[in-house]
């Protein structure tokens, strides 16, 4: 009895040492350590390095790394922050996160004037600029943006123009008798893919009146773009594995030297990975903005990128700030730019000579930044998202949009109200 | 729920004939139908084994390509290569998950024998009150569904501090290795001769020392089968490990090989994953090749017994 | 275990009563001791489950009757069941239903289809019989998470050995397919031990009996070894059914809820854990703990019925 109430205790009492964490910790140089929790960026050391170098001893940054899908990032540091885990001092986060964040008290919003580089819109892009607000207020400063292109391959296309609108690639595929590369699979991708058609077509998933959040999905324009995914999906231009390719299957197999595949939606990392592949066939890479559903209307393309958030339970929001100032400057985003293909929220990089030489298509992703369909901005983006890709996944299944657009409709109700089973 | 069987259960036909010899060492009718039989059998048998290899050495053979092998479709890899292991080894991404996973499956099954072991010898030897409830309660909670209980653990869990902490794991873990371990020694302790702990009472020993001094002894190989099936369940837990936890404080090896990170937020990290699988794996085929014989006994014993 | 015992007995000869009886004369002071020590020894083990399993299960009724999404505090109130009637109006918890019930059926069936060939192999398997045990515990001693990769390596286009285009888990029959292999390689092997068990209870003269009258192995197997079994069968049903009903991690490695295969274990960890929408959650883990209880029940009823007409013959 007594050793086994002892060994017992003994445990209970040891284990916990093993598991300490949080707290104030200080780095080598006595500066305080701000914990940045974010995806894996092939940027990320050198910004870190940079900003550590100009610290002075008013921080020292530290990457965590989190899981490679975006999802699983996103459980982790929901989990963590609803446990109140004071070791996340900076977060990154997707642009999406943002409202679901700021809405659970997560974050901390940002006072006027202390963010020196990102704080109002004369700084910022349109889009990311309007991704990092909620309820008014700037709950994330904007750290870099992302927008999906449309990528085809010159040999094949010759002297066909580029299509500018959705039916009229799909038309362009069938006459070439090509595949267009677009992610298909259950995840995030399928809700970036249907918010920029939607968007496109004139409608917004969410409406705000009065500050009520309701389902908007007009439905002339939703039904118009689930036709769009039906098409496609059931066309000969799918991949064969388009209920579960992703992005990098989709870079794989467009970059791949036999490709049957002329074009491809992706973000713009597949640029620099070509060249570092294969620079002659980089060569072949022609882009041209995201297609829109009607012609002459401008394309809403998807918004992707992170806000830098500072955790509600740092210990070291003075630290945390300064690291933000750090990396959004000029310097550190030209970085994110040439280093990881990615464009930068400033303004004043937007035609910026070391950017453009890496990545000769920014003006396209400028253009498409000052006038991208963010996803929509509320506590409920989650559920939302799992909501569409419940119903939408697989895109071959569309068969009755009309059909499809109710089932969508009365599952996203529920799922604004935390209501739906997911 | 009896079906009679002794521990003993896991001998094959042929050995318990063996002593008896009774009906095997009439060996002139080895005829014809026989020795097709035995083919038959020992084509069975290379089934089994080939059954039970086949997905470990496709993995093994993911571990070893080099990533540009991975798609090549081949089981024996073109060029070998170790470097998925030495990511694993060197990104810090997989060794604080393995001490993990070894000091929580170690300290659980340590506290769940312990506390296993008094439970089951009172159940096999005393009588007292709630006996049949205890051991049928054990049983229902080993069948508990545990996604009914992870989110109450974490709303608690995160109230209290024990959220991502090595006890945040070991506690929930007790759902499963207690009623394990509970059911495993009371069916050892059953098999201890009643004999030796009367004699040792007529000598005069109290109850607790009987227990201490005969009993315990006789049991250790049934305690050391308990803790070894025990830790084998501890290492396969996933959905308590990723609920639970979400830092390399307390991530435990499945659900950090779950959680991989590649160099880009694109790739998939497959040779890694692979590898990862490999080191983890091949203790436990160790483990399984020395101990066989207890793990099959003991496994039967907890279930079948009763 | 039962080898070692006969080397080390004492020669001192048993009590009084001489075997096995359980000192029924009448010894007060001798029985309320057991009991009190009986008491103590089992409390901790009671306690620790009572703490680790009750305790939560009843917090888990509570918290669904609440609105309780940790990203909404402010919204959070009783809602008494209506959280109950939201799951049970929607699709996608039928579908989960559906999912998990066919991979259940399936798989077990196939277990213990495949689990009794294996256990009659090692019945009869004279060579190499240390050999088959030993990979047969393979599959039981693999992480679960592991076995699912494995499978779903081999079986994707891009790290796989399918011929072509084939891509099972883009489909719902493949994805559904890939799980119950994956399932059925991994638990097999406990399928057939416990049937190994349950073979070696078949008495040999029986076997015997019937061939010397003419019976075919085929039907020796249906006519004598089976019914004879039957205990060991039900026993290894019942605990394989309600594993493989809460079965999570191979469906949330392979395809993670895609085509259809989301089942109720993955609804309850995607509101539970995802979203940390704990009320509904809570109300998701209580209709599967409810339906674990109704098998398990159903399985004892079974039991009853079959064990007593065993017996009664």
């Amino acid at each position: 009895m007594r050793s086994s109430t002892g060994i017992l205790a003994a445990a209970l009492v040891l284990a916990p040492l093993a598991g300490c964490g949080g707290g104030e910790e200080v780095g080598a140089g006595g500066a305080p350590v701000v914990n940045w929790y974010v995806g894996n960026e092939s940027w990320l050391p050198d910004v870190i390095e940079a900003c550590n170098g100009q610290a002075d001893g008013a921080f020292e940054l530290r990457a965590a790394s989190l899981p490679t899908n975006p999802d699983q990032q996103r459980e982790q540091l929901v989990r963590r922050l609803a446990a109140r885990d004071s070791a996340i001092d900076l977060i990154g986060m997707d642009v999406v996160w943002t409202g679901e964040f700021s809405q659970a008290g997560w974050i901390q919003p940002f006072e006027e004037g202390e963010l020196a580089n990102v704080g109002s819109e004369e700084q910022v892009l349109a889009g990311p600029y309007e991704s990092a607000l909620y309820d008014g207020r700037q709950f994330g400063a904007p750290l870099n943006s992302n927008t999906r292109l449309l990528w085809y391959r010159k040999s094949v296309l010759g002297d066909t123009p580029v299509p500018e609108t959705w039916d009229e690639l799909l038309d362009t595929a069938d006459q070439l008798g090509t595949r267009i590369q677009e992610t298909g699979r259950r995840a995030e991708s399928l809700m970036v893919f249907f918010n920029a058609l939607v968007e496109s077509a004139g409608t917004s998933i969410v409406e705000t009146e009065d500050g009520e959040a309701r389902i908007g999905l007009e439905k002339e324009p939703t039904v118009q773009a689930l036709e769009i995914m039906g098409r496609y999906a059931q066309s000969s231009a799918a991949p064969t594995a388009l209920s579960t390719s992703g992005e990098d299957d989709n870079r794989l197999a467009f970059q791949s030297a036999d490709s049957d595949s002329a074009f491809m939606i992706n973000w713009p990392y597949v640029f620099p990975s070509v060249l570092e592949a294969d620079p002659a066939l980089a060569e072949d890479y022609g882009v041209a903005p995201y297609p829109s559903v009607e012609k002459g209307t401008p394309p809403a393309a998807p918004l992707g990128g992170y806000n830098l958030g500072i955790s509600t339970y740092t210990e070291n929001r003075d630290a945390a700030l300064a690291a933000i100032n750090c990396l959004t400057e000029p310097e550190q985003q030209r970085t994110i730019s040439t280093v990881g293909g990615q464009p930068s929220v400033l303004r004043e990089l937007a035609e910026d000579p070391a950017i453009t030489e890496v990545l000769p298509f920014l003006p396209i992703m400028t253009e498409q930044l000052e006038n991208a369909a963010p996803r929509p901005v509320t506590p409920a983006y989650n559920d939302l998202s799992l909501a569409v890709r419940q119903v939408l996944h697989p895109m071959r299944a569309i068969d009755d949009p009309e059909a499809t657009y109710e089932e969508l409709r009365n599952l996203l109700e529920r799922a604004l109200n935390s209501q739906a089973v997911l | 729920m009896s079906v009679g069987t002794t521990l003993g259960g896991e001998k094959t036909g042929a050995e318990r004939r063996r002593p008896g010899g009774k009906n095997r060492d009439d060996r002139p009718a080895a005829d014809a139908s026989r020795t097709k039989g035995q083919t038959l059998w020992i084509v069975g048998t290379i089934v089994i084994v080939a059954y039970a290899m086949f997905p470990v050495l496709w993995i093994a053979s993911l571990s070893f390509k080099p990533a540009a092998d991975v798609g090549d479709g081949r089981l024996i890899p073109q060029t070998f290569s170790l470097d998925n292991y030495r990511d694993i080894f060197t990104s810090g991404e997989f060794v604080r998950p393995l001490i993990n996973s070894i000091g929580i499956s170690l300290i659980t099954t340590l506290i769940a024998v312990v506390v296993a072991a008094f439970a089951a010898y009172a159940i096999a030897r005393l009588e007292f009150p709630g006996k049949t409830i205890l051991l049928s309660g054990a049983l229902a909670i080993a069948m508990f569904p545990p996604v009914s209980i992870i989110g109450p653990l974490f709303n608690i869990w995160r109230t209290i501090g024990l959220y991502d902490t090595w006890p945040g794991l070991i506690l929930p873990y007790m759902t499963f290795a207690l009623p394990l371990a509970i059911w495993t020694l009371t069916a050892f302790f059953r098999e201890i001769p009643y004999d030796l702990e009367e004699a040792a009472q007529v000598d005069g020993a109290t109850p607790f020392q009987a227990f201490r001094q005969v009993i315990m002894p006789l049991a250790l190989p049934g305690i050391f089968t308990a803790a070894i099936i025990v830790f084998i369940f501890c290492w396969n837990d996933f959905l308590f490990a990723i609920s639970l936890t979400s830092t390399d404080n307390a991530r435990t090896v499945p659900a950090a090989t779950a959680f991989f990170t590649a160099s880009s937020n694109f790739i998939n990290p497959t040779g890694q994953i692979a590898a990862a699988a490999i080191v983890v794996t091949v203790p436990i085929i160790i483990m399984v090749l020395v101990f066989q014989r207890r793990i099959v006994a003991g496994l039967t014993a907890g279930a079948v017994k009763g | 275990m039962a080898t070692t015992t006969p080397g080390r007995a004492r020669p001192t000869q048993p009590g009084p009563d001489g075997g096995n009886g359980k000192g029924k004369p009448a010894m007060t002071d001798r029985a309320r001791a057991e009991r009190a020590l009986g008491l103590k020894l089992a409390a901790p083990a009671a306690i620790i489950m009572l703490l680790v399993t009750a305790y939560p299960i009843l917090y888990a009724f509570y918290l669904s009757l609440f609105r309780y999404d940790l990203r909404t505090p402010e919204m959070n109130e009783f809602v008494g069941l209506s959280n109950y009637a939201l799951i049970l109006t929607s699709g996608v918890w039928w579908q989960s239903v559906l999912a998990t019930t066919i991979i259940t059926v399936v798989s077990v069936a196939l277990e213990l289809v495949i689990g009794l060939a294996f256990a009659l192999v090692m019945h009869r398997a004279i060579f190499g019989r240390r050999t088959v045990r030993t990979s047969i515990l393979i599959p039981y001693g693999i992480i679960t998470v592991i076995a699912a990769f494995a499978f779903r390596f081999a079986v994707s286009p891009d790290t796989g050995f399918l011929p072509g285009d084939l891509n099972p888990l883009g489909n719902s029959i493949g994805s559904f397919a890939t799980i119950i292999i994956t399932e059925v390689w991994k638990t097999t092997p406990f399928m057939s031990l416990l049937l190994l068990a349950g073979l070696a209870t078949v008495p040999e003269e029986m076997q015997e009996a019937a061939k010397v009258d003419g019976a075919t192995a085929w039907q020796r197997l249906w006519k004598v070894t089976l019914p004879n079994m039957k205990a060991a069968i039900l026993v290894a049903l019942l605990f394989r059914t309600l594993d493989a009903f809460r079965i999570f991690d191979t469906v949330f490695v392979q395809t993670a809820g895609a085509n259809n295969t989301q089942t109720i274990s993955g609804v309850g960890y995607n509101t539970l854990v995802s979203r940390v929408n704990l009320g509904l959650g809570s109300a998701v883990s209580m209709l599967l703990f409810l339906m674990i209880i109704l098998i398990a029940f159903l399985f004892v009823k079974g039991f009853k019925t079959n064990l007593g007409t065993v017996k009664g013959k």
